[in-house]
């Protein structure tokens, strides 16, 4: 219940309460003592005098007080009644431009029906014309008069993106928050199913005091949405695997039932211009089929591409074609830098087990300094005097990007057997605490085996985050702030005498932590959807379907993020090679299914009841939602005038109250305790 | 003078302040005894008073052999100190005395009680006490003994307002006690009849008792100030009259004065001695009242 509700004024009953009390309290003789009755001769009371009211001053005084109360908390209300007659409206003109509206004859649909509403609009209104899809788009001429905000609108076209009602309806209150005067939105789109928020009281725009949502769709309309991956296990031989879900803008999504009509399909296969393969497929609506093109051939090329595409139109042309780039399942490649320090051939073996399980990595060894590590490889481990200093090959190497894990490699420590170490390292040291805080997420691995019997001397050096550590508190592995790239330091010999670390399980899941570790900071997805942002590694660039440059110098050379708002096939371009990027519609935004009437009505209900609100004989018995809209509507209107009804109403009550007090103080004989 | 010693006086309301009972017999006393200087009533030392004719019984010793030698007669001297009266206090705790302000009627009259007991004590009178309502409560016999001064006035403070109200059985039962010629004050707000009021303190004077009869009262039920119809609750029967303000300024106060004087007629008409004691008056008219009352007495 709101606080500023008409109803209040109900609460002028209430100025019975202060007759009531005065006219049926004080009825009886106030009662005192007396030496005796002996002289006294009992009166029978006057029936007038026992009815007649009595402290007339106090009882006005306290009606007063209610009555002022009552106007005070209904007069916002009251206010808006008045206001209401002058006040006018600003009218904002939401215009849906978001994929669907790609589809045949929608958005010329919409500009035309924008048209027509401004064409309608009382002389006296204001106007804001603007797009929206994942958010509102407002135009830098939205305070341009309407013909020029109506060419604006001409002038733009849907994009690909994704529409979100809920993300609609808070920018539209944010406006109507900032707004002097009432708004009203008027909702131009194709009611998509799909834009709903998950939170539908994202729908609710408190602030907003009316809506009308104006529908594009006119016909049933039918659309196949595709998508398509491309893999390929070894090299020569592709796979293309299709995935294609139907959807029909006359109705509401739903379970695809037996009885739907099935549509005929027919899926082609291009490389480049060349058909190489074509499935026929029925489709249901909202079933999801999938078809897979086997036994292809891998193009000679750098990034071999195929396309699939659908042979028979439909409503929405943008997603019926797609190309997509043949990923290989190629291992990754990871140097192993063996230097004169590498004094144990133990540990090339332990590393090159751990990492090559699973396949996880392709383990090359090479020998001499970091420089001759080739260009695509962006893992290197080596062994390293792991002192205050990172040797300077080593960070180059990092300082392109790249990520190294260093072990101790001392010369000056030959391998020792066990007989060789001192008594009280026998038994070794276990593992200590871990940094569970770190992504690599040490703590859950099982060390519950690994013992360290002459852990190496290691200088840490100033923003050194220790991840794991022996119980006695020597670091095991260590990671140092770099400005590019990530570096682990491992302080072991990883030579199985000085600790028993390579042979036991945790050290697989170790490594495979640590590669994928490093692999996710130089990674780039294969596959993103359009309106995603992207983050990039620096000195890269980003070159669109048209193989057209869209980062600045400045941009290219510093990591950073692009969103990428048109589906194609983008390469983005480093020192480390060629990466090709596909960016895919929203198959959300492409399931043109239409919201349900009842969805619609319960939606645009909320603010057409707060218009029944506003009459006098509905006010008490309206919707708690319509009085919610009714109150937060009033807050808007006439601001001015409000305030100024409290700021006489307050002041009047407050004399009220302080002349009833007094007065009851003294008529009534009210004393405070101990006076 | 007299209003120069009224002044001098403290008011009940002070008095009430005191705390103890000596202390305000004492004030009280003092207060009058000092603004009278020299007056010419009853000293308190050996003084003589008169000749009277030796009678068969009188005791030897006070004969004025002198006189004897001289006229050849026997005479007997008496002196103003030897009166040697007995006087018995009656305090009515009736529940209609504990009724008034600033002080009650009941503390107004123990305070009036405890400085004739404090006076009394200065003249040497053996002094008694009876504390009555419905019946006799307290009764100390007179007593010449030092301390019988601490003892009534330790009885006056103990003594709090009771229920309802019976003078006349009370002084019925008291006149058995009292065989013994002295002094009877009575201090009470006196609500009960006149004629039975006479018929009680008749037997009383024929014994040769002297009386003084102090009426209580409080200026609120002389003439009550009652502006609005009211519910009176009577203190002693607890019973509710409502009286309309009109008849209290009529009916209420004419009947209530009517009953002051016959009670006052009453008195004279068996010699006591009355006096009105108001409780938002000094006691210093009561105190002198009494003295005259003495002096006419002889005693």
């Amino acid at each position: 219940m709101s606080l500023l509700f008409p109803a209040y004024l109900a609460g002028l009953l209430g100025l019975a309460l202060p007759w009531l009390l005065h006219r049926f309290s004080d009825q009886q003789a106030p009662e005192q003592a007396f030496p005796s009755r002996r002289f006294l001769e009992a009166t029978t009371p006057p029936v007038s005098r026992t009815r007649q009211l009595k402290y007339l001053g106090l009882l006005a005084l306290r009606i007063l007080s209610l009555l002022l109360l009552c106007f005070l908390f209904a007069q916002p209300w009251l206010n808006r009644q008045g206001a209401d007659a002058v006040v006018s409206k600003h009218h904002v003109i939401a215009v849906d431009q978001s994929l669907s509206m790609r589809t045949a004859g929608r958005w010329p649909s919409a500009v035309a029906r924008a048209r027509d509403i401004v064409a309608d609009l009382p002389a006296g209104d204001s106007l804001e014309l603007l797009g929206f899809d994942n958010g509102i788009r407002r135009s830098d001429r939205r305070d341009e008069p309407a013909s020029v905000q109506l060419q604006g609108l001409s002038d733009r076209q849907p994009g690909f993106l994704a529409a979100d009602y809920g993300a609609l309806m808070q920018g539209i209150n944010r406006i109507a928050t900032e707004s002097d005067v009432p708004v009203k939105l008027w909702l131009i789109t194709d009611v998509q199913q799909s834009a709903l928020p998950s939170q539908l009281n994202a729908l609710y725009a408190p602030q907003l005091d009316e809506l009308q949502v104006e529908s594009v769709l006119s016909e049933p309309q039918r659309n196949v949405h595709l998508q398509a991956s491309a893999l390929s296990s070894d090299g020569v031989n592709v796979q293309v695997n299709v995935q294609l879900l139907a959807s029909e803008s006359g109705a509401a999504e739903a379970e695809p039932s037996d009885d739907a009509v099935r549509h005929g399909t027919t899926v082609q296969l291009y490389s480049g211009d060349r058909l190489l393969a074509e499935q026929q497929v029925s489709l249901k609506p909202f079933e999801l089929q999938s078809i897979v093109f086997d036994r292809l051939i891998m193009p000679a090329t750098s990034n071999p591409v195929f396309t699939v595409a659908l042979a028979e139109p439909d409503a929405l042309a943008d997603d019926d074609r797609v190309d997509v780039v043949v990923r290989t399942a190629n291992p990754m490649p990871v140097t192993l830098l063996a230097t004169d320090r590498s004094v144990s051939g133990n540990s090339s073996v332990f590393l090159t087990t751990a990492l090559e399980t699973d396949e996880l990595a392709r383990v090359d060894v090479i020998l001499g300094s970091a420089e001759r590590v080739p260009a695509e490889v962006q893992h290197l481990i080596s062994a390293r005097l792991l002192g205050e200093h990172v040797d300077l090959d080593i960070l180059q190497f990092i300082d392109s990007g790249a990520n190294a894990l260093l072990f101790s490699g001392d010369p000056a420590v030959s391998p020792r057997s066990i007989d060789q170490l001192a008594i009280p390292s026998i038994r070794g040291r276990e593992m200590g605490l871990s940094d569970d805080a770190h992504p690599l997420q040490l703590g859950k691995l099982d060390w519950s085996g690994t013992r360290f019997y002459d852990v190496p001397p290691l200088a840490l050096s100033e923003g050194d985050r220790v991840l794991l550590q022996t119980s006695d508190r020597q670091a095991v592995l260590v990671e140092r702030q770099t400005e590019r790239g990530r570096l682990l330091l491992l302080n072991d010999r990883l030579d199985g005498v000085s600790s028993n670390l390579p042979l036991q399980p945790a050290f697989v899941a170790l490594m495979q932590s640590i590669i994928g570790y490093f692999d996710a900071s130089t990674a780039l997805p294969d596959q993103i959807v359009a309106g995603e942002r992207l983050a990039l590694p620096a000195r890269v660039q980003v070159l669109d379907p048209d193989e057209q440059p869209l980062l600045t110098l400045d941009a290219s050379a510093h990591s950073g993020a692009i969103e990428l708002d048109e589906p194609g096939l983008y390469k983005i371009v480093g020192v480390r090679g060629e990466h090709a990027l596909q960016v895919v519609l929203d198959s959300r935004e492409a399931n043109i299914s239409a919201l349900s009437e009842s969805a619609l009505s319960a939606w645009q209900g909320r603010y057409n009841a707060s218009d029944e609100a506003l009459q006098p004989d509905s006010a008490v018995n309206g919707s708690s939602g319509s009085l919610r809209a009714d109150a937060d509507r009033s807050m808007t209107v006439a601001e001015a005038a409000r305030l100024a009804g409290w700021r006489i109403i307050l002041p009047l009550l407050l004399l009220a109250f302080i002349m009833e007090s007094a007065l009851a103080n003294r008529r009534l004989n009210v004393r405070r305790d101990g006076s | 003078m007299a209003a120069q010693v009224a002044n001098r006086l403290l008011k009940p309301e002070v008095l009430a302040r005191l705390g103890s009972l000596e202390l305000v017999a004492r004030t009280v006393v003092d207060g009058v005894t000092t603004g009278l200087h020299r007056s010419p009533h009853f000293g308190f030392s050996q003084e003589f008073a008169e000749y009277r004719a030796y009678n068969e019984g009188d005791d030897l010793r006070y004969v004025d052999w002198n006189v004897y030698a001289r006229t050849d007669r026997t005479y007997i001297k008496r002196f103003r100190g030897e009166t040697n009266t007995a006087i018995t206090l009656l305090l009515d705790a009736s529940a209609s005395m504990n009724f008034g302000t600033p002080v009650n009627k009941l503390h107004q009259a123990m305070y009036l009680l405890a400085a004739l007991a404090y006076t009394a004590r200065k003249q040497h009178d053996s002094m008694g006490l009876a504390v009555f309502d419905e019946t006799v409560r307290h009764y100390l016999p007179p007593s010449a003994r030092p301390d019988s001064l601490v003892r009534i006035l330790g009885q006056l403070e103990k003594t709090e307002a009771g229920s309802g109200t019976d003078i006349i059985a009370a002084l019925a039962s008291l006149r058995a006690s009292m065989t013994r010629r002295g002094l009877v004050i009575v201090a009470s707000d006196f609500y009960a009849d006149a004629d039975e009021l006479l018929a009680a303190l008749r037997p009383l004077a024929h014994q040769g008792q002297d009386v003084a009869i102090f009426h209580i009262l409080d200026p609120e039920e002389v003439e009550p100030s009652l502006a609005r119809i009211s519910a009176l609750r009577d203190l002693e029967s607890d019973e509710t009259v409502i009286v309309d303000p009109a008849f209290l300024q009529g009916g209420y106060q004419s009947r209530f004065k009517a009953h002051c004087d016959s009670i006052e007629q009453a008195c004279r008409r068996i010699g006591a001695d009355y006096t009105r004691v108001m409780t938002s008056e000094p006691l210093d008219a009561a105190l002198q009242s009494y003295l005259r009352f003495r002096e006419r007495r002889g005693r």
